[in-house]
């Protein structure tokens, strides 16, 4: 109970305290004006609500029991918060975790780090069929660097030089 | 002040470590990373004095000796405010790591020296003003890294270590390349690896046009650019506590300091070539991470793929070129530092006591750890940007820099950028409830809350949270001055 008072006397209170004072640098308030109109009628949506709830929970009647029965589907929506919560839980377990952070992790596990894992296993692969060329003959050099000169050669004399 | 202090500590220690009985292991790199760390405040302080009489000039306490003078590569140091604020964080993160480390058992000599080698590493990088320099304290960093994966790691520790070796050393081979390219490409009479003097030539479009895609990309290998990030979550969930604490704490910060430093600053119209590349990559990190963090089960790889995440946001905030954003990419290296550093902690000390990093298997543990575990949602708070921790602040600032560019491509990815925190609210949120909340899950046997020296490596990650975090305008001074010259020279004056 005492928090409540406590509370309710703030609220009463917090009003009157010049805050647009403290929130500008020059320490001149934001220029507001009441508008009536909006005024009027939240605080009057406001009272009607208290005054219904007053009105239908104070002594215990079975009014309230026969309200909600008459107005069947309304009432159930209200009392489920309109199914906010439902919706927006609906939405991070259906659309964020299942549609797009599912496939993001598996995309990452298995496409983006299978590449590199297939980068790593394509370089084992190559390695392994490429370290015959190491032979320690020297025969066998001798024809790697004649095929080399003739390519070389072949290249500069059909002026296939790419960069020039 | 002396920079060579700031290397030189960290290098005495080990060599102490190493000539000293084992016994005395932990307690010399305790002593030697509150040296730093006393160092570290010095030059900050130092620094700011310089700045206030009135000394504008962009580098401070300059040192060169000759080292290589034939191919021009020269011992030359300096600090602005953004290697200040990075050798900030390394001190920060240096003694936090050192504390947790303090039950270290197995092969405890070699434990604290690599873990100082590391902090030489990084402390050499941020304090280079010279490429080659600069990427021999990179590699300095990497080595250590290695072994302590493939030594103190869990898990498929063996395959982590060579992966995360392989790929930075790729990214280390990709800045190599660029910085040789360049060097060679340039006249033989003003050819150098001096940041200061390349900062002050005309390097033609044509040779920034490829120079600079490389380095930005090897140093982005380190930083988890998308789609070199793979390393990132194998690496820091095999790692030891300590271990992933400096990875994801400095390691990453060298990637996004030398994107900064050796490529957006040298070569700035390479930089205005790539910038729309860059910021889709980073704004695929930045969601794309957030999403598969969403589908981690282990606490490690919630933190591993949060970084990707991250560090997305300090690739955005370099790629968006205005000074707003670039010191917001240098708020976000100092916020992640801190913030990663503290979760990894954390991870740490609830996996000794749980046995298990599945948050599946865990619950009701803020009864048995309140220290702990409260800890824990100070490292998820600030990881989701709450105000008053360095999340927001870093996060804030790169949005309203990035916003700053017109256009539906710029503004787009600011706001994928900003939906990410939503997502990055639904992991975190829903690990840490589901670690504290409800009944005791873990076995936690030994229900035992923070040690002291847990207490205090907690503690003074969370001040360093808290000081960016309620305070921001420190860091800003601090850094302002060294963005904007970037800022200039990307903007041609």
């Amino acid at each position: 109970m005492a928090p409540l008072v406590i509370l309710g006397i703030g609220s009463v209170v917090a009003g009157f305290i010049p805050f647009g004072e403290f929130v500008s640098a020059s320490r001149i308030p934001l220029q507001t004006s009441l508008h009536l109109q909006f005024s009027i009628t939240p605080v009057a949506v406001a009272l009607i609500g208290i005054a219904l709830a007053s009105w239908m929970y104070r002594k215990k009647t079975d009014l309230p029991e026969r309200l909600s029965k008459t107005m069947g589907g309304v009432y159930k929506a209200a009392k489920h918060k309109f199914y906010i919560d439902e919706l927006w839980l609906g939405f991070t377990k259906g659309v964020l975790f299942n549609l797009i952070a599912k496939p993001a992790a598996w995309v990452d596990r298995h496409v983006v780090d299978g590449i590199v894992g297939a980068t790593g296993s394509g370089m084992e692969w190559i390695s392994d069929r490429i370290k015959g060329l190491q032979s320690g003959k020297v025969q066998q050099y001798g024809l790697f660097f004649l095929f080399g000169v003739i390519i070389i050669v072949s290249v500069y004399f059909f002026k296939m030089v790419p960069w020039r | 002040m002396d920079l060579l202090i700031i290397i030189l500590l960290p290098l005495l220690t080990g060599l102490a470590i190493v000539a000293l009985p084992e016994k005395h292991s932990r307690l010399i790199a305790l002593v030697g990373a509150v040296l730093q760390m006393a160092a570290a405040i010095a030059l900050y302080v130092a620094f700011t004095h310089q700045r206030e009489v009135g000394n504008v000039f962009p580098i401070l306490f300059e040192q060169q000796y000759r080292w290589f003078p034939s191919l021009g590569i020269s011992f030359h140091m300096g600090v602005d405010g953004i290697s200040v604020a990075m050798i900030l964080l390394t001190a920060f993160v240096v003694i936090a790591g050192v504390l947790v480390s303090w039950p270290m058992e197995k092969m405890k000599k070699e434990f604290f020296f690599f873990l100082t080698l590391l902090a030489f590493g990084a402390y050499g990088f941020f304090v280079s003003l010279d490429l080659m320099l600069m990427f021999f304290f990179l590699e300095i960093a990497v080595i250590p890294k290695y072994l302590f994966i493939s030594i103190w790691g869990s898990g498929n520790k063996t395959y982590s270590a060579n992966k995360l070796a392989l790929m930075l050393m790729g990214g280390s081979a990709l800045i190599l390349v660029g910085i040789l390219g360049m060097y060679f490409s340039i006249p033989p009479e003003s050819r150098t690896f001096d940041i200061v003097k390349l900062s002050e030539m005309q390097i033609p479009f044509s040779l920034q046009r490829w120079v600079f895609p490389l380095v930005f990309t090897g140093f982005g290998v380190f930083t988890a650019m998308f789609p070199f990030h793979t390393w990132v979550p194998d690496g820091h969930s095999s790692a030891p506590t300590a271990g992933s604490m400096f990875l994801a704490g400095i390691s990453m910060k060298l990637g996004g300091y030398g994107c900064l430093r050796a490529a957006t600053y040298l070569f700035p119209e390479g930089a205005h070539e790539y910038a729309n590349v860059i910021i889709v990559l980073a704004s695929i990190a930045i969601i794309y991470g957030a999403f598969a963090t969403m589908m981690q089960k282990d606490l490690k790889y919630i933190n591993a793929y949060s970084s990707v995440s991250h560090c997305g946001f300090v690739l955005l905030g370099i790629g968006m070129l205005t000074k707003t954003a670039i010191t917001g990419a240098v708020f976000q290296m100092v916020s992640h530092g801190l913030m990663t550093a503290l979760f990894f902690a954390i991870i740490g000390m609830v996996y000794e006591r749980t046995h298990t990093r599945m948050v599946a298997e865990m619950g009701g543990l803020l009864k048995v750890m309140p220290f702990i575990i409260t800890t824990l949602y100070i490292a998820g708070f600030a990881s989701l940007g709450l105000p008053g921790l360095s999340g927001f602040v870093a996060e804030m600032t790169v949005f309203v820099g990035s916003w700053e560019n017109q256009g539906l491509f710029h503004r787009g990815a600011t706001v994928i950028a900003c939906a990410s925190i939503v997502v990055t609210a639904v992991y975190i949120l829903r690990a840490v409830g589901q670690v504290s909340m409800g009944p005791l899950k873990a076995d936690a046997d030994v229900p035992n809350d923070a040690k002291w020296n847990e207490k205090w490596a907690a503690l003074i990650l969370i001040a360093g949270i808290l000081l960016m975090g309620l305070a921001p305008f420190w860091l800003n001074e601090l850094v302002s001055p060294g963005v904007e010259i970037i800022a200039n020279k990307l903007a041609g004056k």
